[in-house]
């Protein structure tokens, strides 16, 4: 499948319900093509609403306090480009091109930073871990 | 290990003497000025410590531990004019009171009721009249850290909660004006709802010896009780303020109380609290968030004649604490950062300011109590107690949802609603025999609000019966208690929107026993034992979820039974003219204790991976020791050492328990200048206080090891100046004279900021009365 085609080319989906503790949380790979470029949104729901509350919009709203930092392991196996911006031109992180290297297994770590202010988020530094999500990676 | 070993011994043949304040004592007996007759059951008061005493039936008293200083003894009897006569304090003494007969009318002879409340066998520690004094405008634990043995459980600054020999929260009991103070004493970061000025005493029991409190109270018990109603005719008032340099916190706490007069004998009182504080300072920077409100007060009314009484009390406690904006994480590698960087994140400006996240807490207690003397029997009280405690918890962040973030609801937000109703007759004393027995009532409701869940609502009855038996013969005196409960619980939970109710039943069982032998004037020796069991509290049944300070996952047993703790305790006392010292050993063995466990597991969140905890049984044991002295090398000098040790063993996994307090020494040396025209009572002192490392904890149950020794040298000095009648008792102290940098093992914030920087602290105590015409012709 071919990147930025307007067709969903794949989905992982990290589900926790019930929040910390309670039932265990469940999570999928991400396994996609080699060599290829995609576009990459995130949607982040609360299920425990019905009904579901799409948390991501809001995220949105309060995008200049709000970064998404990815990482992936081995360095260089999934390269992440932040397209969309806040008020203050600053990448928030729901959408981004994302392209894959060569064949092989890896991880690729998830965080949500949620800054005290617009001003923080400038300078990277007071904030809390609203997201921290690590996945396994398969290219194919 | 061998060099602190060696350390230890050292202040052991340092210290091997040891406790309590004041040394002197007054013995006197009151009798008529005509005929010579003693006075029996006579009533004799201490001013200024408002000590009253009853005598015995040839007309004696005792008051015993007592400072050095002016005193004045009034002494009050049916028919009699009311005598005062001064006294300067400064060795034991022995006095005559002669009261002259009235000259008013006597009415019908009534008999003063002998007052049955003796000196009990209990290991109870005052925080003395001049150590409340210092603590003036700090917290209730604070204040009751002047007893040896008593330390403080801290989050940040200004949440503390008092540790009885390592143990704190559900394992201390505090009965606040005569009812069992009931918040969600449970959390650590939940500190007691009382203003220390309400209270005139505030008494320290320490481990299992004081059974008739309830069963549960495993560390012990705390009394906090407020002055005694004025029972002379007369109005009186008095003001404290309180400034301190760091948060730039000032205090103003006042009252006013009358008594109406012989005929009515109505008495009431009102006082109230205002506190505000800043962001506090470390050595290098403002803690951002840091500063708090109180807002307090309370009223009395009371009725007494020489047969019954009433007395009702209202006290509220209002107060809004910011928390620091720092300590705020989201999960652990947040931790991790803040750990890793040493740095303390901090918008270093000074602000009144209190943002979220925040805690607002109300508590409102009102309690009723009435006693009748019924002849040759005894006296019974019942008291009535109606307590209301909101706690509303504010994040860092509002929700991410807009309309509920609009609502600007509390993320936890719990209500308890506690009926107590307690009936006691203390029998007279009968052949050396006295009896104190008891049962008490509570019915209990807990609801939840908030966004965010911590424990369930539930309903609790419990209902407990009991008895004491005194006996005592020249040198030797014998107690024993026993106490059964009874306590049903149902428990509402919310599962998948179906509310799932479940309910529990517990019967506990406590006795204690106690002896004292008075070998001579100079020393006496105690031996307490106890053994009693506690249920399991609402966090250790159902807590489930991520405790956010703490960066862990915390997830109850409801199949926890109950805790069994035995205790015994030894104590010597020496009491010379001179030297006043006290050693206390314990030890203190807990089959089941419940205890916060770390598992192997992590538990996976969208914040990403927590160490998780839970709650389980093991077997552990307390052991450890007290000791202080109180030293008059001279009327000059004084010198005051307390130290305590505490170890804690989990016989379970074989390793220390976490969260122990190190070892610790606290010296005071003082010095007393002669009094002259106008100022009285002048001194100045230097303290020094040690608290070693940690090194008892077990390896992996913390994301750091314990934080260095550190000691604090502070200064003091206070003066009462009189002008015109009119006293003012200043104090002026510093703490943290060196502005030390430094962070306590007990602090749950140690992992993000120092402790508070220097302090300087002035504090001023205006006593005021007022002459009323019937109280002048007294004279």
């Amino acid at each position: 499948m071919d990147s930025i085609s307007g067709v969903i080319a794949s989905t992982t989906t990290f589900s926790d319900t019930d929040g910390p503790g309670g039932v265990a949380a469940t999570q999928d790979s991400i396994i996609l093509n080699n060599n290829t470029t995609y576009l990459m949104s995130i949607i982040l729901l609360d299920e425990t609403k019905s009904p579901v509350d799409t948390i991501s919009n809001e995220v949105l709203d309060e995008g200049d306090v709000h970064l998404f930092v990815f990482n992936s392991n081995p360095s260089g196996q999934l390269v992440s480009t932040i397209t969309d911006l806040d008020s203050n031109l600053k990448p928030i992180g729901l959408s981004s091109i994302l392209s894959t290297s060569a064949t092989g297994v890896g991880t690729y770590s998830v965080e949500l930073r949620h800054f005290t202010s617009a001003q923080a988020k400038a300078d990277n530094l007071v904030y809390d871990t609203d997201i921290s999500i690590l996945f396994n990676v398969r290219l194919q | 290990m061998h060099r602190i070993v060696c350390l230890l011994l050292l202040f052991f043949s340092m210290n091997s003497k040891a406790q309590t304040n004041c040394i002197y004592r007054i013995e006197g007996k009151v009798v008529a000025t005509l005929s010579r007759e003693a006075l029996p059951f006579a009533r004799v008061e201490l001013l200024p410590l408002g000590k009253t005493v009853v005598c015995n039936e040839n007309g004696e008293f005792v008051f015993e531990e007592l400072c050095l200083g002016q005193m004045e003894l009034k002494t009050y009897y049916i028919g009699f004019d009311t005598l005062r006569q001064s006294l300067f304090l400064e060795k034991n003494s022995e006095v005559k009171l002669k009261l002259t007969p009235s000259s008013k009318e006597l009415k019908q002879t009534e008999i003063v009721a002998e007052h049955i409340e003796g000196k009990s066998i209990q290991v109870k520690d005052s925080v003395s009249e001049l150590e409340m004094r210092k603590s003036s405008g700090l917290g209730l634990t604070s204040y009751l850290k002047n007893v040896t043995g008593v330390t403080g459980m801290s989050t940040g600054s200004s949440i503390v909660k008092p540790v009885i020999h390592g143990m704190h929260s559900q394992r201390v009991i505090i009965m606040n004006a005569g009812i069992r103070q009931e918040g969600q004493q449970w959390g650590t970061e939940h500190a007691p709802e009382i203003d220390p000025y309400v209270a005139n005493k505030l008494q320290v029991i320490k481990g299992v010896s004081s059974i008739q409190y309830g069963t549960d109270a495993i560390a012990g018990v705390i009394i906090v009780e407020p002055r005694k109603l004025r029972h002379e005719p007369g109005m009186n008032a008095e003001l404290n303020v309180a400034g301190f340099s760091n948060g730039r916190q000032h205090v103003v706490s006042g009252l006013i109380e009358q008594h109406l007069g012989k005929f009515y004998d109505v008495c009431w009182r009102l006082q109230g609290t205002l506190k505000r504080s800043g962001n506090l300072n470390t050595p290098e920077v403002y803690l951002e968030n840091t500063g708090f409100t109180e807002a307090n007060w309370s009223a009395s009314l009371g009725v007494e004649r020489s047969r019954f009484g009433v007395e009702t009390f209202f006290s509220q406690f209002k107060t809004t604490l910011g928390i620091f904006m720092g300590a705020h994480i989201g999960n652990v590698s947040d931790l991790t950062r803040i750990i890793q960087s040493g740095e303390t994140i901090t918008d270093d400006r000074f602000t009144y300011e209190i943002s979220n996240p925040r805690q607002e807490i109300l508590h409102y207690l009102f309690s009723t109590k009435v006693w009748w003397t019924i002849t040759d029997v005894g006296k019974l009280n019942l008291l009535y107690g109606y307590q209301y405690n909101q706690r509303r918890e504010f994040d860092r962040f509002k929700p991410l949802d807009d309309s509920l973030a609009a609502l600007n609801r509390p993320a936890l937000e719990l209500k308890l609603f506690t009926h107590t109703v307690d009936l006691n007759l203390e029998t007279r004393n009968v052949m050396g025999f006295t009896t104190s027995i008891g049962l008490s009532g509570m019915i209990q409701d807990n609801q939840y609000g908030g966004l965010r869940f911590f424990v369930p609502n539930y309903q609790l009855y419990n209902g407990g019966v009991y008895g004491l038996v005194k006996w005592r013969k020249n040198r030797v005196e014998v107690e024993s208690g026993l106490r059964y409960d009874r306590k049903a619980q149902s428990v509402f939970r919310n599962i998948k929107s179906v509310v799932v109710q479940n309910d529990y039943t517990f019967n506990t069982l406590g006795w204690s026993g106690g002896l004292i032998y008075k070998m001579d004037s100079v020393i006496s020796w105690r031996l307490n034992t106890g053994r009693t069991e506690r249920t399991p509290s609402i966090n250790e049944w159902f807590s489930n979820g991520l405790h956010h300070g703490a960066a862990s996952i915390e997830i109850g047993d409801s199949t926890l039974g109950l805790e069994r703790a035995w205790n015994i305790n030894a104590v010597m006392n020496v009491q010379t003219n001179k030297l006043a010292m006290e050693l206390n050993i314990f030890y203190m063995y807990i089959q089941d204790y419940i205890y916060l466990v770390p598992t192997t597991r992590t538990m996976l969140t969208v914040n990403g991976a927590f160490p998780t905890f839970a709650y389980n049984h093991v077997d552990a044991a307390f052991k450890g020791m007290d000791w202080s002295f109180n030293w008059q090398l001279n009327p000059r000098i004084n010198f005051i050492s307390k130290n305590s040790l505490v170890f804690a063993w989990n016989f379970t996994s074989k390793r220390y328990l976490e969260l122990i307090p190190p070892p610790q020494f606290d010296q005071l040396l003082s010095y007393k200048f002669k009094d002259v025209e106008h100022r009285k009572e002048q001194s100045v002192g230097l303290s020094l206080l040690h608290v070693m490392k940690q090194f008892r904890f077990a390896d992996g149950s913390d994301f750091i090891p314990p934080p260095n020794a550190y000691t604090l040298i502070g200064f003091e000095a206070a003066s009462t100046f009189v002008l015109k009648n009119q006293s003012f008792i200043v104090g002026l102290s510093v703490s943290n004279l060196l502005n030390t940098k430094y962070r306590d093992y007990l602090n749950r914030f140690r992992y993000y900021s120092d402790e508070m920087g220097r302090n300087i602290s002035l504090k001023i105590k205006i006593p005021l009365s007022f002459k009323t015409a019937e109280h002048a012709h007294e004279h």
